[in-house]
């Protein structure tokens, strides 16, 4: 487990800054969706398409 | 999840309103349940997935008669009459109240019901209730339904989980499980962005970046078909390797039955040789009885003669004194030994003849002699008499014992050749052959769509990197380039990621399920889950990763095995989440609801799994009947029980005899009949 941990890790350090964060909200973006607590259920293209554009403007 | 309280209202068979409150204590895990076939135990166990997604199994007959049927048939027409089951249970540190229901009007003896609705209302570990507005994406965010499968089960179904068709579910339900969902997801759309964003590229690059970005499309395409064909030719190699297996297990039994066979030939002459060995001794011991049984009869006879012949010696009887033909010589004679004159009417002659009266017979002593002498002989016959009969008799024991023993040796071997179907072999021949060809076939295919995907993937790489070197003047398109390679910087992170993730979630599970299924048997077998997630079963005292072909019970406590192993996992990473707030969501802790647990165990299977049923999951409700459940089963799980109850069932039947249940102690209603209308009533403890 230790070196999964590690392995991702290693995953994450390797990405630019922009890239890391990106990565970190689609991932809350989609544990989101998962646990959707709203009758919303849209496509979430256009929210992380605006999240790339909100890191490079 | 840790479930707390379930209510049922006129739900199926459960009449009235009726609760039910499961074990929930660190020691006492387990809620047993016993009830007899039609009592409702199935229907409990579907209570749970009604509730929570709306479901039934196939086996719950008649799904369209949820209102208890006496209900509805005694409502006046017109009446709204309605059912629902309300599940209460923790999840996380919330507190959940679960309830569905269903109603209609009256109008015939046939159940017109609406939709059923759900309601649920969550408490947080704050004290902060709510009505949670999307009730079935929360539920399915803490147990989504394609999982439910894994811990609310038919234990008698359960071996579905290891058919070669299930693994591709079996991956997915893991990745749900333990948060890789959301990676993977989260892969899936980030093609779309990038899709937008190339079109922006084409728009705002030039011809230069309109090209590469088109080209890039183009290649993106092709390598998601290709992922799509692969995928196809995947499932189709798995269906064709499922149907081999079976044809494999037919050819097998077959292969079996040789054997079989000649063992049954080799009883049956065993059989033959003891039955008439049984008879030789029977008639051996008849001739002994009819020609010497009359020797066991003469003790007494014997005694009689001896106490005779000693009368006849003690008064000087025997033998005789003087010898009558020695008398009747002298007399003949007419002179004594002596000399004195024995002439007729001298009184010494009367002297003499009186003797002659006295003196014994030589004949007849000789005669007593020889009587004697043969009645000792006679007691010597008798005892040999009594051990040959012994011996005999106990040779004809032994007999009759080896020939039972050969008769139920025949029996067994004919039931299990009773097995066996009388398939035309060749033509299993002929299908396994046939099934190796396409299992060939798909496999090429599969290689040559794996080298057509790396080319357009190379294809892909130089086409990326293509764009990102191309000058460009306009500042739009440059912006829009350095969004495409964040999406893909991200996009490559993530497969990443999802590929150690899953290959150490495979690792852990592989590792659990061997050590689980080490603690419910013995059996020489090892479990392993391959890289593509398939549960396989491996010989460990044979050849090395020589696979089993599965019995029922070896496929049940695989599967249990499985799924405990899966409960296990999940409860760990939810911890070990917790303990490092991670990125992803993963884990929880789920209970086990089993129906039927034991149904087609034999007796060591059942007593092993009942051993390990309480460590199987955090809380385990066990529904069984009184056949399966008690004697191995309640003393195994007697000491982790909490809650034990009896789902008794009342019917119409009048032929049927009443029947009760002893449970620690207590003679507790399983079974009432002449009832006035079918329903059940649970009973705890």
């Amino acid at each position: 487990m230790t070196s999964d941990i590690d392995a991702v890790q290693q995953v994450m350090s390797s990405l630019s800054d922009e890239a890391r964060q990106l990565l970190v909200e689609i991932l809350q973006l989609e544990r989101e969706r998962l646990h959707e607590t709203s009758a919303r259920a849209s496509d979430l293209t256009e929210d992380i398409l605006s999240r790339v554009k909100g890191l490079i403007p | 999840m840790k479930l707390m309280n379930m209510t049922l209202h006129n739900f199926r068979q459960f009449t009235g309103t009726q609760q039910l409150h499961f074990a929930d204590s660190d020691q006492k895990t387990v809620t047993l349940l016993f009830g007899a076939n039609g009592s409702g135990k199935t229907t409990l166990l579907n209570a749970f997935t009604w509730c929570l997604y709306g479901s039934l199994s196939d086996d719950v007959e008649g799904q369209d008669r949820l209102v208890t049927d006496h209900v509805w048939d005694s409502a006046p027409f017109g009446q709204e009459i309605g059912a629902y089951v309300e599940l209460e249970f923790e999840h996380n540190g919330s507190t959940f109240r679960a309830k569905r229901e269903v109603s209609g009007v009256k109008a015939s003896g046939v159940q017109e019901l609406g939709a059923p609705r759900m309601r649920l209302w969550e408490t947080d570990p704050s004290g902060q209730s709510k009505e949670v507005v999307a009730a079935p994406q929360r539920i399915s965010s803490i147990l989504p339904e394609p999982l439910s499968r894994f811990f609310f089960f038919n234990g008698e179904r359960i071996e579905s989980l290891v058919s070669r068709g299930a693994y591709a579910e079996i991956k997915q339900a893991i990745k749900s499980l333990l948060g890789l969902e959301q990676v993977e997801r989260a892969i899936n759309h980030l093609p779309r962005v990038e899709r937008k964003l190339q079109a922006e590229l084409r728009k705002y690059g030039g011809e230069k970046l309109a090209g590469l970005s088109s080209r890039i499309e183009e290649a993106r395409t092709s390598v998601a078909k290709l992922d799509r064909d692969i995928e196809i030719k995947m499932r189709e190699h798995a269906s064709f390797a499922a149907e081999r297996d079976a044809v494999r297990i037919e050819l097998a039994k077959h292969r079996d039955a040789g054997p079989l066979q000649l063992e049954r030939e080799r009883i049956e002459r065993e059989l033959g040789a003891r039955r008439e060995y049984l008879g030789v001794l029977k008639s051996e011991r008849s001739t002994k009885v009819a020609q010497d049984g009359p020797i066991a009869f003469i003790a007494g006879l014997a005694r009689k003669t001896d106490a005779v012949a000693d009368q006849l010696s003690e008064r000087g009887e025997l033998p005789a004194p003087i010898k009558r033909d020695f008398v009747e010589a002298l007399l003949d004679g007419k002179t004594c030994l002596c000399g004195t004159d024995l002439g007729p009417g001298t009184s010494a002659r009367q002297n003499v003849e009186a003797w002659k009266m006295r003196a014994g017979l030589g004949d007849a002593e000789a005669a007593w002699q020889r009587l004697r002498g043969s009645i000792a002989l006679l007691d010597d016959s008798r005892r040999k008499l009594r051990e040959d009969l012994e011996n005999a008799t106990q040779a004809i024991n032994q007999t009759i014992i080896e020939i039972r023993g050969l008769e139920t040796a025949l029996t067994a071997v004919e039931s299990e050749l009773k097995d066996v179907p009388l398939t035309d072999v060749q033509r299993l021949n002929d299908k396994e052959a046939d099934l190796n060809n396409r299992i060939d076939l798909v496999s090429r295919s599969v290689g040559a769509l794996r080298n057509e995907r790396e080319n357009q993937q190379s294809e892909l790489d130089s086409l990326t990197v293509a764009l990102r070197g191309a000058e460009v003047k306009d500042q739009m398109a440059n912006r829009v380039r350095a969004r495409v390679a964040l999406v893909e910087e991200v996009q490559t992170a993530l497969g990443r990621i999802l590929e150690i993730r899953t290959e150490t979630v495979r690792q852990e599970l592989d590792e659990r399920i061997r050590t689980v299924f080490k603690r419910i048997t013995v059996k020489p077998f090892e479990p392993s889950l391959s890289d593509d997630f398939e549960l396989r079963l491996v010989r460990t005292n044979g050849p090395s990763d020589t696979a089993v072909s599965k019995s029922t019970g070896e496929n049940q406590i695989l599967s249990l095995s499985f799924v405990a192993a899966v409960s296990e996992l999940a409860a760990e990473y939810r911890k070990r989440n917790n303990e490092r707030k991670g990125i992803l969501d993963e884990g929880g802790r789920f209970p086990i609801v089993m129906d039927a647990a034991f149904g087609s165990l034999d007796r060591n299977y059942q007593r092993d799994v009942s051993e390990a049923l309480s460590r199987l999951a955090p809380q385990m409700i066990v529904l069984v009947s009184k056949s399966q459940g008690l004697g191995t089963v309640m003393e195994q799980l007697e000491p982790h029980v909490g809650v034990l109850g009896v789902v008794t069932a009342y019917s119409t039947k009048a032929e049927a005899a009443n029947e009760d249940i002893d449970l620690r102690g207590r003679k507790i209603p399983y079974i009432r009949t002449q009832a006035e209308n079918d329903f059940s009533l649970i009973g705890v403890d």
